[in-house]
């Protein structure tokens, strides 16, 4: 019956629009999934035995240790900078955030190279008292792996968090301290409890790079379900067993999103009370003060500054062995790139979120929020989900120019325009999250005003939403550029000829064991993601953001 | 003819309880009518219904001489040409009042939109205002704006969601008569959404009053006050006695008492509508006897509720202070009395 | 306003990245070509350096992708007909065998080649042709270490070297290959006990690059270290005063001297079997093993050149000559798989 209601409405371009974006973004996913049809391939009944509880044991441990140890880093600071008023408190107010630039590969190399023998710390206490604190100082295991990891993936959580309490719990932070509570009893009874969606969204974006993440895992020893993907696929030779083992990552992560919506039940926690004053700020009490201070001081420094001041002394001790010809185009790729990857997710999400707008239905909205679970799978699994269907209408194209005697190369692998996709599907889920709490905090009544005037749609997005929308359009695309401008794997299998990224260079130099040689490049992707976090720190500050 | 036709409208969200479970009503040219019922009640449902907000499941929806929502066909929103109030109203934070009302009037020329707008503005008396924004607007004052707003593309009909549940009291009662006042100059048919009894009374020209996704009834003011058809209607109102009586030869029998009426009831047996002014204090013994168990003061007058033999019973007084556990002795007087039906 | 701007930046870009598109098209379409597209997984900057001579010197432009060999295979495989690589760049020569296997390269028949390239390093049908090699080596701690002691991979399984051997995980190719050219000369169940044996000897768990081996052998947490011979020389040549203090305290010994020799592997080239401009790919690849090329890649980068006659870099005329392994190379890439599979049974992570 219910089928028959939905063919009353008239069909509308939008939600046409939004069906054919979700299946042409699903087609990479799509393909990965049909790849779990024949079964796991001749070597499933090897890898179980030897190898899959130490993948899944792994990373199940790696995922709670490093969303824990980011909440951990996260949360307090992120309560602390945005309701007490202490020493230092806008500086390291933006410096937390800044980790954001550094990708986790790099952070892992730049920590195993401090920690290692022959790094800063090591050489300065066998130097001075002679001691080898070798087997002490080896980090290259899973618990240093978790921190590592934390440390560069925690601003996803803080960001999120202090956009939270900023603005949408001012008022239950006003009502619980009216009520006698403490600063520290109010955030354990009434924040954490109310601020868990944003927790939730913080620490699901932390799990998804973390299973995603490749190079630091790789580097550090410890062998998770990533390492089982490419393993099956090179070393077996084995595409099918790897293909079977994404599907089950793909399936991991639903179910954990799953589980999540079952526990929360029917419980809202969206306060809607809008709040224009800013919250008087008070100062931490006397014991608090070194607590504070620390909390905020800690993860900022582990996070950024000692990673970069790492990377700057490699990069004056490299300075004259590297060639600078070819940074000048890297830089000028990576950013290109990243603009144009953050105006498509922005642009596809907004006509995604639109159309759900447009038709409250069901299914649309489950196929929306399906099409962005590319953020989910790994990079180099994506890149063959983009390939086969690219190169399968790359290959009609040229058979059927060659019917007019035409020669013609790749038109959509060989070019940006995979590259672009693969990011849409990659990423789609970066620009998502704010626009659609935009959409949320905007409202319905707005749009259905406007409907009931008589409005087209388009109108409606362009003079109402669009305004209305801009800090989260703008975060939404700067997030997306911090992330594109530090993706590697699938920059590295899908880019053109003679493209070269920042990205992709200091991955190449790190992996030829020139970490030193690295620094450049990796210094260059910090410094470039410096200025959209720091318009990004601003949109949140004047809470134009979610 | 009818400018709206609800029949039998269903509608159900996911697994819950049908919010409409078959409503029909009709509503004629030019009226207002308001939409009462508790929250949950299905009113807000069945105004996005009518303004093509939400999908209905089953049922048909008229609007002038055009089936805008039936089995096979559902007009969007953007077609059915109607005006919609929110309870937020729902101006567009970036634009200016005029700005706002010209939103609607995107195919008129631009001739035509200006005059529009003027007429609307000065129709809701915001002429001096037509260049703030909405922050700078006071509560009533965004409210007319968002009320020029729908009026502007002139609409067949108008719909107004809890149009005055925002507004302070002290304004409240000039706000009412001004909206009755513009809907009524511009002639349109209206439906208005709300809790508040007072809404409906002082507003609207007929009330339906929904429970559960039922209409339970759609009269008049006075009907609805005086002859409601349930016992959930009667209570709506306003405070009531339901006490079982019979009519015999000009005089109602109740086991508290007798007395004659000037007219015959509606029906000879069931329970007798007693509404707490109809009860009066006597100083005699001709009374019934009963006991002063709470008090309510509202405004110049006190109301107070009495334990008698064989129920409780509002009653209500002007003058005379009442004790808590004062014996009183009480007397019924109706001139008309309306019987509900006794289950 | 935002809209017309993001409209601006796509096209800016698309703009922007037309060259590379155009430069690939004309490439297939022009005749005679004047380009030669390379797929390689070497990306060091002394490579670059070289691609730009081969420019100058031919006028013939260089289209380089970088990425694993992996990716780089499947991609071509992907790509099958219609891609537009020329040249395939590895640095084992298992996975050209794969890239042979899988009908992704064409015979280059150069006389040229066949001078420069001994036949041990190139594939007998003319597939491809080793460009450089390397050894894999143990390095030991001249402190703690009696070189007299190792002479041979095998000897890594003894108990004396409980607790005292380094080496990376098994997911480095370099591994697999040294363990398949085991499998090759011994046959699997010897093969598979060295594996546990040494598997048992680990001073730790296996992490990090060949590099951190050679520096946690400086360390103490070990007292011998399996890698390649490059790497102790980048280590030398290192900016880092502590990096050059590690690479000093080990000594070095190329094992088995007495038997089959030391395992090598190549780093290599080949001809791609749709190759769009395959006389600009055979130039390119007998550029590769010029006089020139191959000094470049001594010089620089610490390799073995293939072609007899260029001279080695300093350090490596240090150490002086060694036998390698005679094993025919193919049959590195026909035992790579089984032995990923001995380490995972062994647990050689």
């Amino acid at each position: 019956m219910s089928f028959t209601i939905r063919l009353r409405r008239p069909l509308n371009i939008w939600v046409l629009l939004a069906v054919l974006i979700v299946l042409l973004l699903g087609t990479p996913i799509y393909t990965v999934l049909f790849g779990l049809l024949p079964g796991p391939g001749p070597n499933w009944s090897h890898m179980v035995k030897y190898l899959l509880a130490d993948y899944v044991v792994n990373s199940i441990l790696l995922v709670v240790g490093t969303g824990l140890l980011t909440l951990l880093w996260g949360v307090p600071s992120a309560w602390f900078v945005s309701t007490l008023e202490f020493r230092g408190r806008r500086f390291w107010e933006w410096i937390l955030i800044l980790p954001l630039s550094i990708p986790t590969y790099i952070m892992a190399f730049t920590y195993a190279g401090i920690f290692d023998y022959t790094g800063p710390l090591q050489s300065i206490i066998r130097n001075s008292t002679g001691l080898n604190l070798a087997s002490y100082l080896d980090i290259m295991n899973l618990p240093g792996v978790m921190v590592v990891m934390s440390l560069a993936l925690f601003p996803y959580v803080y960001v999120i968090c202090r956009a939270a309490f900023l603005t949408r719990y001012r008022s239950l932070i006003e009502a619980s301290q009216v009520l006698g509570a403490s600063s520290s009893r109010s955030f354990f009874k009434v924040i954490l409890p109310v601020a868990r969606p944003a927790l939730v969204a913080g620490v699901t974006l932390v799990v998804m790079e973390v299973l995603n993440d490749y190079g630091a895992v790789k580097y550090f020893g410890v062998p998770t379900f990533t390492t089982g993907i490419f393993r099956s696929w090179f070393s077996y030779e084995d595409p099918q067993g790897a293909i079977y083992l994404s599907s089950l990552l793909l399936l991991f992560v639903f179910l954990a999103i799953l589980f999540e919506k079952y526990q929360r039940g029917g419980a809202r926690y969206d306060s809607q009370v809008p709040v224009e004053r800013p919250l008087p700020r008070k100062k931490p009490s006397g014991w608090m003060s070194p607590v504070v201070v620390c909390s905020c001081a800690i993860p900022a420094v582990l996070g950024f500054i000692v990673p970069v001041l790492q990377l700057i002394w490699w990069s004056i001790q490299s300075f004259d062995s590297i060639g600078y010809s070819k940074l000048g185009s890297m830089v000028s790729n990576s950013f290109l790139l990243a603009c144009a990857a953050a105006a498509f997710c922005v642009g596809i999400a907004v006509i995604l979120i639109f159309a759900t707008r447009l038709r409250n239905s069901r299914w649309l909205q489950s196929a929306v929020r399906l099409s962005t679970m590319g953020y989910a799978v790994p990079g180099a699994v994506i890149a063959v989900g983009v390939l086969i269907p690219l190169l399968f209408l790359d290959k009609l194209w040229i058979h059927l120019m060659s019917g007019w005697n035409i020669q013609v190369g790749l038109l959509l692998t060989g070019t940006v325009f995979g590259l672009l996709f693969a990011y849409s599907v990659r990423f789609l889920a970066v620009a998502f999250n704010p626009i659609e709490s935009g959409f949320q905090r905007v409202g319905k009544s707005l749009h259905e005003v406007a409907a009931t005037l008589g409005v087209k749609p388009w109108r409606i997005l362009h003079r109402i939403n669009i305004p209305l929308l801009r800090g989260a359009l703008l975060s939404a695309g700067l997030l997306v550029f911090i992330d594109v401008l530090k993706e590697l794997p699938l920059t590295l299998i899908l880019r053109p000829f003679n493209f070269n990224t920042l990205a992709t260079r200091a991955f190449e130099l790190a992996t030829d064991e020139l970490v030193a040689a690295a620094a450049v490049p990796s210094l260059v992707i910090i410094l470039t993601g410096v200025v959209p976090i720091h318009l990004l720190n601003i949109l949140i500050t004047k809470q134009k953001w979610l | 003819m009818s400018a709206i036709r609800i029949e039998s409208v269903v509608k159900k969200f996911g697994n819950q309880a049908a919010a409409l479970k078959g409503v029909s009503l009709e509503i004629p040219d030019g009226e207002i009518l308001a939409l009462i019922g508790e929250s949950g009640s299905g009113k807000t449902t069945l105004l996005r219904i009518l303004a093509g907000l939400e999908l209905p499941d089953a049922g048909i929806i008229e609007i002038g001489d055009q089936e805008v929502a039936n089995d096979h066909t559902f007009v969007e929103a953007q077609h059915r040409e109607i005006g919609l109030v929110f309870q937020d109203y729902a101006l567009f934070p970036h634009m200016s009042a005029e700005e706002n009302i010209a939103f609607g009037l995107h195919s008129w020329t631009a001739a035509q939109r200006q005059n529009r707008i003027q007429e609307v503005l000065e129709l809701v008396g915001l002429s001096q205002m037509a260049t703030r924004y909405p922050h700078q607007l006071s509560g009533g004052q965004q409210q007319r704006v968002a009320l020029a707003r729908a009026l502007a593309p002139k609409p067949r009909m108008l719909l107004l969601d809890e149009p005055f549940s925002n507004l302070d009291t002290v304004l409240k009662d000039q706000v009412r008569e001004d909206v009755r006042k513009i809907i009524k100059q511009s002639g349109l048919t209206a439906i208005l959404v709300t809790h508040d009894i007072q809404d409906a009374l002082s507003t609207a020209d007929r009330i339906a009053l929904l429970k559960d996704g039922t209409l339970q009834q759609l009269d008049t003011p006075v009907n609805l006050y005086n002859c409601p058809q349930n016992p959930y209607v009667a209570a709506f109102f306003g405070k009531i006695n339901l006490i079982p009586a019979r009519y015999q030869e000009g005089k109602i029998f109740t086991e508290l008492i007798s007395f004659p009426v000037n007219t015959a009831p509606n029906r000879l047996e069931g329970l007798l509508c007693v509404r707490p002014r109809q009860i009066k204090l006597v100083a005699d013994t001709s009374g019934f006897p009963a006991e002063v168990i709470a008090r309510e003061y509202q405004g110049d007058q006190l109301q107070f509720k009495v334990k008698t033999q064989s129920q409780y019973l509002w009653c209500q007084t002007h003058q005379e202070p009442i004790a808590l556990g004062q014996q009183v002795r009480l007397r019924i007087e109706i001139e008309e009395p309306y019987l509900l039906k006794s289950d | 306003m935002k809209f017309a701007l993001k409209i601006l930046i796509v096209g800016g870009l698309l703009v922007g990245c037309a060259p590379e598109k155009s430069s690939q098209e004309t490439s297939q379409e022009s005749t005679p070509s004047t380009s030669v597209n390379v797929y390689t997984h070497r990306h060091y900057e002394s490579d670059q350096q070289l691609f730009e001579r081969f420019e100058e010197v031919t006028g013939i432009e260089v289209n380089v992708i970088n990425a694993s060999a992996d990716e780089l295979i499947n991609r071509m495989e992907l790509e099958g007909e219609a891609s537009p690589a020329d040249v395939l760049i590895t640095v084992d020569a298992g996975r050209l065998h794969r890239a042979k296997e899988k009908g992704l390269l064409q015979v280059a028949d150069s006389e040229i080649l066949e001078a420069n390239v001994p036949a041990k390093f190139r594939d007998p049908e003319k597939h491809w042709f080793g460009i450089t090699y390397r050894a894999r080596i143990i390095a030991y701690s001249l402190d703690r270490v009696d070189p007299t002691t190792i002479t041979t991979y095998e000897t890594l399984t003894e108990p004396q070297w409980a607790n005292k051997v380094l080496i990376r995980s098994s997911s480095n190719i370099y591994n697999q290959s040294l363990l398949a050219s085991i499998i090759a000369s011994q046959g699997t169940s010897q093969a598979k006990s060295w594996a546990s044996g040494v598997k048992e000897n680990m001073a730790r768990e296996p992490k990090g690059n060949d590099r951190d081996q050679v520096k946690a052998v400086a360390a103490g947490l070990g007292d011998v270290a399996v890698l390649n011979t490059y790497y102790i020389g980048k280590l030398l040549d290192s900016d880092d005063q502590e990096e050059v203090g590690a690479g000093e305290s080990i000594g070095i010994i190329f094992p088995n001297q007495e038997g089959r020799g030391t395992h090598v592997n190549i780093s290599g080239v080949a001809m791609a079997k749709y190759a769009p401009n395959p006389e600009n790919a055979l130039k390119f690849i007998e550029f590769l093993s010029s006089d020139e090329a191959q000094m470049v890649f001594a010089e620089t980068n610490f390799e073995y050149p293939v072609k007899p006659g260029v001279a080695w870099a300093p350090l490596l005329t240090s150490w002086g000559e060694f036998n390698t392994d005679t094993l025919n190379l193919a049959l590195l890439g026909k035992h790579n798989k089984e032995a990923v599979m001995i380490f995972d049974e062994v647990g050689w992570k």
